[in-house]
Parts: structure tokens; C-alpha cells; sequence
């Protein structure tokens, strides 16, 4: 899954495709634009279509071919280079060598849409152009005499593509009504947006229309850093597969703490997920990060996914609780992993992971903090969906994912999830939380699910001393001992 | 002062160089493509071509070796967004990568206008 990039053979009976640029775009458009296709690519100025436009063309220059790309009232070339050559994508030596910037506006005012036609024909011949892009394509609505003479232009274009296998992006800062005469011409439509969520951002890009292929339909969305426009399709539109791998109760991973995995039978299910559901402060961390060192213990690969503090601080904080983390690290076993946690895209945050997650045999995982996965989405209605699809792909790579989830309540009786829905996605969900009891803050650990199990049903207290997370009873429970599993002890 | 021509596609570019080039008191000529350029050379002699590169009907290059086979040649500063390397060694009088200031401008438009002695392959 996610953006690889695997060499598919072409049946005979398909069109060829020409890569995007950007992987994860030829993977919404099911393996990039159509060869010889024209398309569409619209939106509001910044919405990133002179980069997405440029990306196309040095992602054809690096296979070798030759791209064109025509202003016709936008941005100066020596601007437009300005802006680019900080990108990962830039090569300056292709600037003229297999990338050829023209000005199209004087021949478009001189000799209207037929100048403008002859110009592309005779360059895309010459130079053996494989990928053109058409910056201002509004603009020709402007000096079109009539709707005719646009739809003669579109078809002229249409052979001269057809004939020299070159791939079109007429980049327009109008999303087309479908009563518009390109709407019906064009192979495809793809319009960028950009809307507000908070004071925050967020880019879209919708697949409006494309001939003759699948693609990944709805909303996407994208950022644009240092390596151009990274577009990320929804996950749950990605990955939908039900996985093969399902949880077995016959084996159990620890979690490190011998009194919690005796609440559990002996540990968590192979391959489920389990949410920690607590206050701040109740130690989800703590039960999360003994849950790798004990993997790593066992020569388990463990990885930490977090939002919070450093690696650095992890360790020295879990050292003061009785938990060495420094010679996992060191031996290779457990990988902590910290991003920040400001303004964040789900659907980012997930591929990051999945890359992640593909690049290395992980058994366990924790997720430190669920709300970068969950909050900050266009869509809050997603969250169930989004979680379902990240978990199966989770256990798809045959992970056990532990998953932490902050209540906002410090201490008291209000159990509500802030992530509304997430909490039932999950095989497992076990709560910590702070109560006030005989005047002094107390904390308890109850399992609220534990799918194929007969889980401890008791609120149990716990501590968290210089020898760790330990629990107590808090009501009086019938021991329980713990199942024998089978190979993990 | 001098007569110049600049050969540059972009017309928001090109109309700022022209203003820039008869305020310093040069008489400026201006072609679109390539083509009209080498015709606007042959018709009006210029002392000073400024050419772009990457232009419509004929590249700045094509032109370039063309004129470099014409005697006397004028003096040329290419004004792009390409390498310099793309130039291979084909002499000229000056090379400005685009964007440039004004400044730079001036002082490449100024040493190409001296008496040429031998010409420059230098940046």
C-alpha cells in the first residue's frame, strides 16, 4: 500500500499511464494520468497547481522526456524558478535542456487561440514533448470569439496529444460547471481547494472526472512542503481489505506488568488492538512503553509512535519509574518515534506510519496518543471509518497496537471518549483514570473490553512508584491466575 | 548610446528591460521568438543582443550559433533561467540567470557595449 511506486505491466488493451509526480496521486488516479490524456487542474490561486504542474514535468524530465510548460498571465519563469529551486524536485540542469518554459500570452494577443495552437504544435513536434502544461487556461476563455472556437482549440489539442503521446495539464483557477464546454472535452477534472478548519488550512483535492479508469473518488487532502505537493488519499478508501491476520487468543503478549496481564488472562490477543482510555497524568505511557520492553526482553521489535516528548525524555522519565528503555534502543529492538503534534493531517500521519511500519518486522506498536490520527479532519463523521482502516492495516503487518487516548476529564466519574466512536474500533479497550477517594486522588484501572476473553471485571487501584506500575486491589476479587499461552510465557 | 535588442518571450519581462535600457539612454528593439529575432538583427544591426533561451519557433541557442557564424556578430548577454552549462562553449559577452538586479543588469550591459577584444566564455 501507501506510495510505492511498482512497475505494473501494461495489457494490451490499456492505455499507458505517466506518472503525476507525486506517488501518492498516481495512486488516487490508479497509477497516474492516462497517456495522451488532457486534463483539468483547477482551483483558487495558491492552491498549488503551478507546483503540481511543475512536479509533472521534472518527474518526466527524470524518466528522460522532454516537457513543455506554458504561461500565459501568471507568474514571471524567473519567479516561478525562484519558488522552485528550493524543492526537493528542482534539477536546474534540466531548465532548458528537457524542461522548456515559454510565454504563450504575446502569440495568445497577437494571434488569438489558433497562434496559441500553432505554438504548441510546432514545439511539442520539435522537442518530442511527452508532458505539457498550459498555466492560465482561464484566460483563453477570454480570447476565445465563442464556445466554438475553445471546443476547436481542445479538439486540435486532443490529436496533437493523441498523435505524439504527450500528457496535458491546463491549469485553470476556475472549477468548471458542468455545463462548460472543456467539461465535457477534457479526460479528467482534479480541483484544489483549500478550507478552514479552526484557523487552520486544509487542502483538498477532489477527483471530479476522469475517463476511462478507476481512481480513488471524494476528497483527499494535501500539503505542500519542501518536497512539492504531497497529496494523501483517505485511508479508508485505501484500505479496505480485511486483513488475513486475525487476533488469536491462544497466544497472548505480555504486557510487562504482572498483575495487569493477569487482569488480561495472560496478556493482550496477538494482533488486536487495545486502547488505553485515561486522564492525564494516569500513566498510559507507562503501561504502553512496558508493553515494547517487554517485547524487546523477548527479541521482539517494538515501536513507539508519539506526539508528546523526546525520546530522550521518555527514557529518563521511564528510567525514574523502574524502566530501562536505553538497551532496547541500543540493541535495536524498541524505535522511538516522536513527531509534533501541530497541525497534523490524519491521512499524512498514517501514511508516515505505514511507511514506517512496512521499512521495518515491528510485532508490537504504540501509539502514543490518538487525537493527531483523529482530530484536525474535515470530516469528524470519518473517525470511526479512518480508525476501523487503520487497525486492520495494522494488523494486516501482523502488529498487537496499543493505542492511548487522553480523556479530558482530570479526575471524576465522566467517561465520555472525546473522539467520538474511536473506542468501539478497538478489540480491547482498558481505562485508567484518577478518582478522589477518603480525601486523596487515587488511581484506577479497570478493562471496560476484552474481545475473547473472560477479562478481570474489577476496578482495580494502582501505583506508580520507582519499581513501576503496580496494582492493588481496590474491591475484593477472586484471584485469578494467569492462562498458559502458548510459546510467549 | 547604443542600439539593443531584446529577445525575450515573456512580455512583462521584456517591456520592464525595455523601460530600464532607454532610461539609460539606449535605443531597444524587442523580439518574441526566435525567428523574428535573427530578422530584426539582419534589418537593424544591434550592437547588443539580450537573449533569452528558451523561446517559441526557434530556442536561444539555435539563434546564438547562428549569429556566431555571421561577421561582425554582436555582442550577446543570454538572460535565462538555465545553467550556463547548457551554453556548452559557444562564446558570449555576458550571462545573467534569471532573476537577476539591476545592478547586475547594468554592469553585464555595460561590459559587453567595450570594445570587444576576445570573447568571453566566462559567468
Amino acid at each position: 500500500m501507501g506510495g510505492s511506486k511498482e512497475k505494473q505491466e501494461t495489457p494490451q488493451n490499456e492505455i499507458p499511464r505517466i506518472s503525476s509526480g507525486t506517488s501518492y496521486l498516481d495512486q488516487i488516479l490508479a497509477g497516474g494520468w492516462l497517456c495522451g490524456g488532457i486534463y483539468i487542474v483547477a482551483g483558487p490561486p495558491g492552491a498549488g497547481k503551478t507546483m503540481l504542474g511543475n512536479q509533472f514535468c521534472f518527474s518526466a524530465a527524470d524518466r528522460g522526456e522532454a516537457a513543455l510548460y506554458v504561461t500565459l498571465l501568471t507568474e514571471t519563469h524567473s519567479r516561478m524558478m525562484l519558488h522552485l529551486r528550493s524543492l526537493a524536485f528542482f534539477r536546474s540542469e534540466y531548465v532548458g535542456t528537457r524542461i522548456y518554459y515559454l510565454s504563450g500570452s504575446v502569440t495568445l494577443k497577437d494571434s488569438g487561440l489558433s497562434g496559441l495552437m500553432e505554438l504548441l504544435t510546432r514545439t511539442v513536434r520539435e522537442k518530442r514533448i511527452k508532458a505539457l502544461v498550459l498555466d492560465g487556461f482561464t484566460l483563453l476563455h477570454t480570447y476565445a470569439k465563442s464556445p466554438l472556437e475553445l471546443r476547436e482549440f481542445l479538439q486540435g489539442l486532443s490529436v496533437l496529444c493523441e498523435l505524439t503521446g504527450c500528457t496535458t495539464l491546463l491549469l485553470s483557477t476556475e472549477v468548471n460547471k458542468a455545463m462548460d464546454v472543456e467539461y465535457a472535452m477534457v479526460d479528467g477534472i482534479l480541483a484544489l481547494s483549500a478550507e478552514l478548519l479552526g484557523l487552520k488550512a486544509i487542502r483538498g483535492l477532489e477527483v471530479i472526472k476522469f475517463r476511462g479508469s478507476n481512481n480513488i473518488p471524494g476528497k483527499h487532502t494535501f500539503l505542500i512542503d519542501e518536497r512539492g505537493v504531497n497529496v494523501y488519499p483517505r485511508w479508508e478508501a485505501v484500505f479496505r481489505a480485511t486483513p488475513k491476520a486475525v487476533p488469536d487468543s491462544s497466544v497472548r503478549l505480555r504486557l510487562g506488568i504482572p498483575s495487569v496481564d493477569a487482569m488480561c488472562q495472560g496478556g493482550l490477543i496477538t494482533h488486536s488492538s487495545t486502547l488505553l482510555l485515561g486522564s492525564p497524568g494516569a500513566g498510559k505511557t507507562i503501561l504502553g512503553l512496558s508493553f515494547l520492553a517487554e517485547g524487546a526482553a523477548r527479541g521482539e521489535r517494538g515501536l513507539y509512535f508519539g506526539f508528546a516528548e523526546s525520546a530522550e525524555t521518555l527514557i529518563r522519565k521511564m528510567k525514574s519509574v523502574g524502566l530501562d528503555l536505553a538497551p532496547h534502543v541500543e540493541r535495536g529492538l524498541l524505535r522511538l518515534e516522536v513527531r509534533a503534534p501541530v497541525e497534523t493531517l490524519p491521512d499524512a500521519m498514517v501514511q508516515e506510519l505505514m511507511e514506517h511500519v512496512s521499512r521495518h518486522e515491528y510485532k508490537r506498536l504504540f501509539i502514543d496518543g490518538l487525537e493527531p490520527f483523529s482530530k484536525e479532519s474535515i470530516d469528524p463523521e470519518r473517525t470511526p471509518r479512518f480508525m476501523s482502516a487503520l487497525l486492520n492495516a495494522l494488523r494486516a503487518h501482523h502488529l498487537t497496537t496499543l493505542v492511548t487516548e487522553q480523556l479530558h476529564t482530570l479526575f471524576g466519574p465522566d467517561l465520555r471518549s472525546p473522539i467520538q466512536g474511536a473506542e468501539a474500533t478497538f478489540d480491547n479497550v482498558i481505562l485508567l483514570r484518577l478518582v478522589e477517594l477518603d480525601g486523596r486522588l487515587r488511581r484506577l484501572l479497570s478493562i471496560l473490553k476484552m474481545r475473547d476473553s473472560d477479562n478481570d471485571p474489577f476496578l482495580r487501584e494502582f501505583v506508580i512508584s520507582d519499581h513501576g506500575l503496580q496494582v492493588r486491589e481496590l474491591h475484593k476479587s477472586p484471584k485469578r491466575r494467569p492462562r498458559k499461552s502458548r510459546g510467549r510465557g | 548610446m547604443s542600439r539593443i535588442l531584446i529577445v525575450e518571450d515573456e512580455e512583462i519581462l521584456a517591456a520592464a528591460l525595455e523601460d530600464i535600457l532607454e532610461d539609460e539612454g539606449h535605443h531597444v528593439r524587442m523580439a518574441r521568438n526566435g525567428l523574428e529575432s535573427l530578422e530584426l538583427i539582419a534589418r537593424e544591426r544591434p550592437e547588443l543582443v539580450l537573449l533569452d533561451l528558451m523561446l517559441p519557433l526557434m530556442d536561444g541557442l539555435t539563434v546564438l550559433k547562428t549569429l556566431r557564424r555571421e561577421s561582425p556578430a554582436p555582442a550577446v548577454v543570454v538572460v535565462t533561467s538555465c545553467e550556463r552549462a547548457v551554453l556548452g562553449d559557444v562564446p558570449i559577452q555576458g550571462f545573467l540567470r534569471k532573476p537577476f538586479s539591476l545592478d547586475a543588469l547594468l554592469r553585464a550591459v555595460k561590459a559587453a557595449l567595450l570594445p570587444r577584444r576576445t570573447p568571453s566564455t566566462s559567468r
